[in-house]
């Protein structure tokens, strides 16, 4: 298969980004998935993302601490691009346009995993970023607070908030 | 209390598997910012084209100016004021397509003074039909529904969802296009979004029918986003306390404008049902 990263020059091209790039790009995606809910929103926070460490490649020295600018970089973008959406969202309210939601994927999934996904998106920005990077992206409470600038106890406190609401909201589905 | 927990992270990765099909891998990797627009995807404007344009269009309408003045045999005697603001021109960006309207940015901007022409206090903050970051007209962002109606008596007004307020001189079943709609929301029942009729005219001339091209010389320096939906391209300028709203049809020009608080998409969600 051909190099994702062969459109580059190779000596530009440090060899810890091509295999970052080529190893995080799909996790990324999975992790933006889970806070913007649309798959094109998500794929451009992922290649924003990574353009942005690719601009800093040269300090590259350290795969984790590059990892966790990712994951930063992702979360930060995913944030930017809902505000976005509701600011959109609210002005073609005003001009009493239609604006429909992303299209989704909702009718594949079961009626349990569709349930999961909408109370995941109907909580608070702080839950839903915290409850994404425990469970998509695998992260510890310490990443966590690193990836979105909070607390270890704001960590802990938004994921219990989450997941008690999540539990209530779908009662006998779990 | 955990096999709850391991419910939910099954439950929540499986769903994004469905989303997102068998793993694939990377595509190829393009160091610059996606300009490609797709649906729900936006377009991002080089922070450097901005600026040139915005150099290069006052540079031709301080060259149109100086033709116009000699062209009327003014001279060396400075034009008023108004004639001298720089607002950038319809056709000096695309020049084939309105080939009327060049020579008139002069006397439309003073028809539509904007903030900076505006030195007299016996002239409105705004023109009639002016549009900006603060409002439109005479109605501004943050003004409380009882000034309002005192200044636009004329108003229908409905109220909906949770405490909303709209005024507006339309139909009420009137959906898409451009109309005038005040939107007030509690608690402070003041307003924080505002649509404007056909009428109406921008900053620097930006109305019904301009470009993107136009709205990105007309604001330079701003920060501006694009976003496609399923209404048009909608192109956000971000102002130090508020949004304008630009509204693209197909072909990429002006359908409609509003303006909004920083505060307007969180609590217009209090509105739905409006």
């Amino acid at each position: 298969m051909e190099s994702a990263l062969s459109g580059l020059e190779p000596e530009s091209v440090s060899v810890d980004f091509a295999g970052l790039y080529e190893s995080q790009w799909w996790p990324m995606l999975r992790v933006a998935l889970g806070l913007v809910d649309d798959i094109a929103s998500a794929e451009d926070v992922v290649q924003e993302a990574f353009a942005a460490l690719y601009r800093k490649r040269e300090a590259l020295r350290d795969p984790k601490a590059a990892n966790a600018y990712l994951r930063t970089s992702v979360v930060n973008r995913a944030r930017s691009a809902l505000r976005r959406r509701r600011t959109v969202r609210a002005h073609l309210s005003l001009i009493r346009e239609e604006h429909e939601p992303p299209a989704d994927r909702s009718a594949l999934r079961s009626a349990e995993q569709d349930a999961v996904r909408r109370a995941l998106a109907a909580l608070p920005q702080r839950q839903r970023e915290v409850l994404t990077l425990r469970f998509v992206g695998d992260l510890s409470d310490q990443e966590i607070a690193a990836a979105t600038g909070l607390s270890h106890g704001n960590v802990r406190s938004a994921a219990s908030r989450g997941l008690a609401t999540i539990r209530a909201t779908m009662g006998d589905q779990l | 209390v955990n096999d709850t927990h391991t419910r939910i992270r099954a439950l929540l990765n499986e769903s994004i598997d469905v989303d997102l099909g068998p793993r694939r891998p990377a595509p190829a990797f393009n160091s610059t910012p996606p300009v490609t627009v797709s649906p729900h995807r936006t377009l991002r404007i080089s922070r450097w084209v901005i600026p040139l344009l915005a150099a290069a269009s006052v540079a031709v309408v301080l060259g149109g100016t100086i033709t116009l003045a000699n062209r009327h045999g003014s001279g060396p005697t400075p034009l008023p004021p108004a004639t001298l603001a720089p607002a950038p021109s319809h056709t000096q960006i695309q020049p084939p397509t309105h080939p009327t309207q060049g020579t008139t940015t002069a006397h439309q901007t003073s028809t539509h003074p904007t903030q900076s022409t505006t030195t007299t206090s016996q002239t409105p903050r705004r023109g009639a039909d002016v549009l900006n970051f603060g409002g439109y007209g005479p109605v501004d962002l943050g003004m409380t529904a009882a000034q309002l109606a005192a200044l636009e008596p004329n108003l229908n007004r409905n109220t909906f969802g949770v405490g909303c307020t709209q005024f507006f001189d339309h139909a009420p079943g009137q959906v898409g296009g451009p109309m005038f709609n005040v939107l007030l929301t509690p608690p402070t029942n003041r307003v924080i979004g505002i649509s404007v009729p056909a009428r109406a005219v921008a900053d620097a001339n930006i109305k019904v029918g301009s470009t993107r091209g136009q709205i990105a010389v007309a604001y330079p320096g701003k920060h501006i986003e694009e976003t496609n939906s399923q209404a048009g391209t909608v192109v956000l300028v971000q102002g130090s306390n508020s949004w304008m709203g630009f509204l693209l049809d197909q072909s990429g020009t002006v359908k409609s404008m509003s303006v909004g608080s920083r505060a307007f998409a969180a609590q217009q969600e209090l509105c739905v049902g409006g």
